[in-house]
């Protein structure tokens, strides 16, 4: 039983839990505006989860997907890498991160093939 | 209050079993949101520069066919490009390139005979075609006619071919000594035919008669002998294939998928 009071303490702690609170909050509105495809909006609140809760992964996971919708490639991949070191067994973040790599790596063969051809 | 804790009754146990269960929950089986997305994917090549775009003719197979697959082409581009992109499409009464192959044939000695060419000249008209596609001088003089457009051209393949072969197939069946399913492997002949598409599109700047960029696209379609379709159907069905993958390449595209949101 006594393993239980510091859960219990944990979950009462008013400081720490409106932190998560709010990030989850911003978590919760960032999903409602990116279901109505209003990612940019999307993006700034999954942005202010992370920034109340740096290790959430799933905040972390939406902001990679926002990234990836906005064509900040660069930025999604760093936000998926930290969500999957963070959830390694996650299986949605995974895919996410699959899928990712799968459009980040036909974006990269075409860059490259970019090269003019010489006449 | 301390002691409360350290001490719950029955009905406090339940709930703090609940508060475990609910955080447990909360983070081993976060609820989900399946969204739409679409990803930007740059084209190939930039062409901010230019405000016009020519269709400028292409080089089929010479081989006589159902399907005027350069004229096809032609109308399926301008259409194509006048739908999707910014650039002024210009519509010139004849390609240009036919043109000059036009007068290659005079050389030959086969102008408006029509007809068959024999193997011999329909290889000159191959070289030809080829010296023309890459005749800087001969594409920036129709640049200059046209205010320097971006000029695509290029070579298009489009044949039918007997594709009726043994095929590999799986199938599961019951084994008549213990009625278990098996898997059984073999191979069946099937009557087939199939289209194929080739597509070699130059990209040439008006302006300077230069090769920005060529790309290769093989499209291929096979149905079953029983299937009545016809060349210029399948001729469509290919270029319907195609023509994302051509707009690639000088208009940004979308990726479209989906993602899981967490909560």
């Amino acid at each position: 039983m006594p393993s239980i009071i510091p859960l219990v303490l944990l979950l009462l702690a008013p400081g720490e839990r409106s932190g998560r609170d709010q990030g989850q909050d911003e978590l919760k509105f960032g999903i409602d505006v990116a279901r109505r495809g209003l990612w940019a909006e999307a993006r700034f609140r999954f942005e202010r989860a992370v920034t109340l809760d740096p290790d959430s992964a799933p905040a972390l996971n939406n902001l990679g997907v926002a990234l990836e919708q906005q064509g900040d490639f660069k930025g999604a991949r760093a936000a998926y890498d930290k969500a999957m070191k963070l959830k390694p067994n996650d299986l949605y973040i995974q895919q996410n991160y699959d899928l990712f790599r799968e459009a980040d790596d036909k974006r990269n063969r075409k860059a490259r093939k970019k090269q003019p051809t010489n006449p | 209050m301390t002691n409360a804790i350290a001490r719950p009754g029955r009905s406090s146990r339940r709930t703090l079993r609940a508060v475990l269960a609910l955080s447990a929950c909360a983070a081993g089986c976060a609820s989900f949101v399946e969204v739409p997305v679409e990803t930007p994917l740059q084209s190939k090549l930039d062409v901010s520069s230019f405000r016009r775009v020519l269709i400028a003719g292409f080089v089929s197979d010479l081989v006589e066919t159902d399907v005027d697959v350069s004229s096809e082409t032609a109308r399926l581009l301008q259409n194509q490009l006048r739908s999707s992109s910014k650039l002024q499409v210009l519509d010139p009464d004849r390609p240009p390139l036919q043109v000059a192959l036009e007068k290659s044939l005079e050389t030959l000695g086969r102008a408006g005979e029509g007809g068959r060419l024999n193997r011999q000249e329909r290889d000159q008209l191959r070289l030809e075609a080829d010296r023309v596609l890459q005749d800087t001088e001969f594409w920036r003089r129709i640049g200059e006619e046209f205010q320097n457009p971006l000029i695509i051209t290029g070579k298009l393949g489009f044949e039918q071919q007997n594709r009726s072969g043994f095929t590999a197939e799986e199938r599961v069946m019951r084994d008549p000594g213990t009625g278990r399913p098996r898997l059984v492997r073999g191979n069946r002949y099937l009557e087939r035919k199939g289209f194929n598409l080739n597509a070699d599109f130059y990209f040439i700047d008006g302006k300077t008669g230069a090769l920005l960029h060529k790309e290769k696209f093989t499209e291929e379609v096979l149905y079953s002998e029983d299937q009545k379709v016809s060349a210029l159907s399948s001729y469509f069905e290919l270029m319907d294939r195609l023509l994302p993958n051509f707009m690639g390449v000088i208009s940004p595209q979308r990726i479209r998928g989906t993602r899981i949101l967490l909560q």
